[in-house]
């Protein structure tokens, strides 16, 4: 007996569906590593350019590359050799022209505590060859400055300056230093000061004294010009204009002494000029004691305080 | 004539060194009138230092006797001394005889003050020589008249103060014939003689405030006070006293103040204890 298997309907055309549904899911993953190995770059073209460093704290494997601050790359490799720690990195070839061989790398952060990345510089100095890099090519490392070297670089710079600041604070602490003297100078002169005031109200007092007397000197000449005038009329006329003038001039000056104080040297010297030469001419001069020196009074009751009574009392307090 | 008389050559500027010597003893001069006695001090020493440079004796001694009075006034007995060595003590230099003797009753009125009699005496002595017929003669006498007061020689005070108030008569200086009468009276006082002691302190005081001579009226009111106090005239004394004491005050003179006071104070006293 022969009952021959009849697959069931439904799994009529199986094998090609079957196949066909593989197909499809092999050609999505396919697609889709295809995609993330295009987006992670596996179909750029990248150049291998290296550099060395002491140490590679803070570099890793991955770490971005920038130019100008765009991404070209990355750290590919690092690797233990005799100048230290060989980088390895990865250029994608289209911005490699970009990069001259003078050009050096340096670690950066993006911002204080941002992400790292090494910093492509091309070459500033416009001496230098401008070829760009190739395969294999090895470019510069600038390393970045701790904070130790920060701080003994401020020193450096600070030191002078401390230096100077104490040696001003040694001079002007110096008991005959320059500020000390200008300093007791300047008290020297405060307290001078009252007994400048006090002299400049003498010299006020004596030009006003001076102008007065020069006043009662026109007067008297005034005087002995009188019988003058009746011989010599004319000759008179011209003196009392003169003399009028003079004595007005003394009156304006002490006028302007006595308003305007800031004019008051000026104006003095002006006034003693007048009284000088009013002193000198032959009108005056006779009536002016000529300047000598002053002695007070001999006065033979000077040290006289006071009668024996009073001594006595003082003695016995 | 006229012409001539214009055209007279002026007279020639003093030289600035002496100008400055001038100016500081006019200055000087004007703070003692003024009450300044330390500025008058100060003025009176620039004014010496500048004649000093200058070999000016007559500059030199006027500048010296000027600063040993201030330095007297100010109760600075020993400056006023040091003051006059540049006259007294300085053999190289030709002062005028009268220069001289005002230098020397200048010490022998500093010695008074601190009560060396000897050697006020010696110096009176030496300005009496210097002196012989100047103007000072009636304060030497004067002071030769004090001294013998000091010393208790009643007629010798009254002779010498005879003698000064001839003198300043004579030259017409009437502070020393002031200061005559003024001895008279205290010679009277000594002598117990109230009336004659009221009656020349009474002169002195005319004159005194004829001259306003505020230190000299107070020493003629102290002097009338004590005339009064020996008249048994208390409350005239007390009067006295107390104008002497509105004089110092108005001297704004402590030493002065200080001694009416005790003289007020002391007559306060006495009812009490009798």
């Amino acid at each position: 007996m022969h009952d021959p298997h009849v697959p069931p309907r439904r799994f009529t055309g199986i094998r090609r569906k079957i196949s066909l549904f593989m197909l499809t899911a092999v050609v999505g993953v396919a697609g889709a590593v295809a995609l993330v190995a295009y987006k992670q770059g596996a179909f750029v073209r990248h150049t291998a350019i290296y550099f060395y460093a002491a140490d590679v704290f803070g570099i890793n494997k991955g770490m971005a590359v920038r130019l100008f601050g765009l991404p070209v790359g990355s750290v590919r490799e690092l690797q233990i050799a005799d100048r230290g720690v060989k980088v390895e990195l990865s250029i994608m070839t289209e911005y490699v022209s970009r990069v001259p061989k003078s050009s050096t790398a340096r670690l950066t952060r993006e911002g204080y505590i941002g992400a790292g990345t090494i910093q492509i510089v091309p070459g500033g100095d416009p001496t230098a060859s401008s070829e760009p890099v190739h395969e294999g090519d090895v470019i510069a490392f600038v390393p970045n400055r701790g904070v130790a070297e920060l701080v003994e670089d401020i020193k450096v710079q600070l030191t002078p300056m401390v230096n100077e600041m104490r040696r001003m604070f040694a001079e002007m602490n110096a008991p005959g230093s320059d500020l000390r003297k200008s300093l007791q100078g300047a008290s020297v002169v405060f307290q001078q000061l009252p007994e400048t005031n006090r002299e400049m109200r003498d010299v006020l007092r004596d030009a006003d004294r001076a102008v007065r007397a020069t006043q009662t000197t026109m007067a008297s000449a005034a005087r002995v010009t009188d019988p003058l005038e009746k011989d010599l009329p004319a000759v008179t006329a011209t003196l009392g204009t003169a003399l009028d003038s003079l004595a007005g001039a003394a009156h304006e000056i002490r006028t302007v002494a006595r308003s305007n104080g800031d004019a008051l040297h000026d104006t003095l010297r002006d006034g003693r000029e007048v009284v000088g030469a009013a002193k000198s001419s032959w009108l005056i001069r006779d009536y002016i004691e000529s300047p000598a020196m002053r002695t007070l009074p001999v006065d033979s009751f000077e040290s006289f305080g006071a009668g024996p009574e009073v001594k006595a009392v003082k003695a016995a307090r | 004539m006229l012409l001539a008389a214009c055209g007279s050559q002026p007279a020639k500027p003093k030289p600035p060194a002496v100008s400055t010597a001038l100016e500081a003893n006019r200055r000087a001069e004007a703070q003692l009138r003024g009450g300044d006695l330390e500025g008058a001090a100060r003025g009176y020493r620039e004014a010496l230092r500048a004649s000093q440079a200058l070999e000016d004796p007559d500059g030199i001694a006027a500048n010296a006797i000027n600063l040993s009075i201030v330095y007297q006034r100010l109760g600075r007995l020993a400056d006023a001394r040091t003051s006059l060595a540049p006259v007294l003590e300085q053999p190289n230099l030709k002062f005028a005889p009268e220069r001289l003797a005002q230098a020397s009753l200048r010490r022998a009125l500093i010695d008074l003050d601190e009560r060396r009699y000897a050697s006020a005496g010696e110096w009176a002595g030496r300005a009496e020589s210097q002196c012989g017929a100047c103007p000072l003669s009636a304060a030497i006498h004067n002071v030769q008249g004090q001294l013998a007061l000091e010393s208790g020689r009643l007629d010798a005070a009254g002779a010498g103060a005879q003698r000064a108030l001839d003198a300043s008569r004579a030259s017409g200086d009437r502070a020393e014939t002031a200061n005559a009468l003024r001895l008279m009276g205290l010679v009277a006082l000594r002598s117990g003689d109230g009336t004659a002691a009221a009656a020349r302190m009474g002169e002195a005081l005319a004159v005194d405030r004829d001259l306003a001579a505020p230190r000299k009226i107070y020493l003629d009111l102290v002097g009338l006070g004590r005339a009064s106090v020996l008249l048994g005239e208390r409350d005239a004394a007390r009067a006295y006293y107390e104008r002497a004491l509105a004089v110092s005050e108005a001297e704004r003179d402590t030493r002065g103040i200080a001694e009416a006071s005790a003289l007020i104070r002391t007559l306060e006293q006495k009812p009490a204890s009798q």
